[in-house]
């Protein structure tokens, strides 16, 4: 907002505010987890990390660890390496947050982009160092770079595909994915009924399957 | 992964996934280390020389006396004017972000709690893409108390513009665990109406 705002207040408010608190029965108040549009949750979790809110940095982390460190495995081949760039990827969206434009890309394509970007630089600098005889392929050559930029956007099209589940059913997905719980771990986890864990699960992988056709995973 | 409360098809779909996006957790502990490292990170925060900061919340604090001196004088509504975003000098208790309660609308943002467990304690709530409300309603800052079931209003607001930024004092010190904003008929029931713009869940 710049500068003063006006707020019109309807008649009557201020008395009402200074007499007996008003109350509500039913409170209506929502976790950015449930909120249908994942793209507003993460649009917000963006906002407050650019208003210095760690919490918000905490909640991005929650939603897209696995995805960045996963990616960052994905180009790197190295668990040392992939931690690296995960936290380089989560900082540099922390002290970037302020310039991030949702009009121009989604959060989920933002971040995948930078742990990408990252992953691919801790790559190349990897594969500037010298490259143990028993490493080099048959004919001479070290991993093609084609290759790597190849196998980096196809973790990042599975993540963005992930990333835009609604949050409910990427949690469950998420769990079994890459924490390897089964479905009855995850209703205990999340304290939920096995049927709503199975349903959730149901229908994300439903649409992953369709995912995985597109870029022609399946065997 | 344990699968075996999953269909073959099931089981097939993730292995292929897997091919593209490896099926591997990040090492325990690494949003801790990452939190830590933002912590330890330069603060972005913006800085207002004190002078500065000292003349804004003057101007609230006339602003204020004047909208309730027409509050006290007039039978219609009156305007208040509310300066942007100054940082309330208590501590700041909680945060959280802000989201649309409903899918069609777009609004995202803050609320943050200052001073909250004890006398003058704030809360200070930015809106970002706020719609202007339904004709002949307004909008209302709610607070929830940790282990209550009950919202306690604390403002209620006409957007000038699509970005809000208010502070707004609590009612009484304590543990509040959520904010709501609904949407209110002008002249209603002093009862929450059942309708959210939107809401947050406070995190200390």
């Amino acid at each position: 907002m710049s500068g003063a705002q006006a707020i019109a207040v309807p008649a009557g408010t201020l008395a009402r505010r200074a007499g007996a608190a008003r109350v509500y029965d039913h409170p209506v108040v929502v976790d950015p987890l449930d909120v249908v549009d994942p793209v507003a949750a993460d649009i917000a979790l963006i906002r407050a990390m650019a208003a210095g809110d760690q919490d918000a940095l905490r909640g991005l982390y929650d939603r897209y660890g696995r995805m960045l460190h996963a990616i960052a495995m994905r180009i790197t081949g190295d668990g040392q390496a992939a931690e690296e760039c995960t936290q380089d990827a989560f900082m540099a969206a922390w002290r970037s947050a302020e310039s991030f434009d949702p009009g121009r890309s989604r959060p989920s394509t933002w971040l995948c982009a930078i742990a990408r970007n990252r992953a691919l630089d801790a790559a190349r600098a990897q594969a500037r160092r010298p490259v143990p005889h028993d490493e080099i392929e048959p004919d001479g050559r070290a991993p093609d770079t084609a290759d790597l930029v190849a196998d980096a956007d196809a973790a990042v099209q599975v993540a963005e595909a992930m990333a835009k589940l609604p949050p409910t059913q990427l949690d469950v997905l998420q769990l079994s994915y890459f924490d390897g719980l089964s479905q009855s771990q995850i209703a205990d986890r999340l304290s939920l009924p096995l049927g709503t864990v199975k349903s959730r699960m149901r229908l994300a992988l439903d649409r992953m399957r369709d995912v995985a056709r597109d870029l022609g995973l399946e065997a | 992964m344990t699968t075996d409360d999953m269909t073959p098809e099931d089981r097939d779909t993730l292995h292929a996934l897997g091919r593209a996006l490896p099926r591997v957790a990040p090492p325990p502990g690494l949003g801790d280390r990452i939190a830590a490292a933002a912590m330890a990170d330069e603060p972005r925060a913006q800085v207002i020389p004190i002078e500065q900061a000292r003349s804004w919340r003057r101007r609230t604090v006339v602003a204020s006396l004047a909208a309730a001196a027409c509050a006290a004088a007039l039978a219609v509504g009156i305007t208040l004017s509310v300066t942007g975003p100054a940082q309330p000098d208590a501590p700041l208790t909680a945060s959280t972000a802000v989201v649309a309660t409903q899918a069609v609308d777009k609004v995202t943002g803050t609320a943050s709690l200052y001073g909250a467990d004890g006398p003058g304690g704030q809360v200070q709530v930015s809106l970002r893409d706020v719609p202007a409300p339904p004709a002949g309603h307004h909008y209302e800052v709610w607070v929830l108390e940790k282990g209550s079931d009950q919202m306690t209003s604390v403002g209620t607001f006409t957007p000038a513009s699509s970005d809000v930024d208010l502070t707004l004092p609590l009612p009484t010190p304590a543990d509040y665990a959520a904010v709501d904003i609904s949407v209110e008929p002008n002249g209603g029931a002093p009862a929450h109406s059942g309708t959210s713009l939107a809401g947050g869940k406070f995190r200390a």
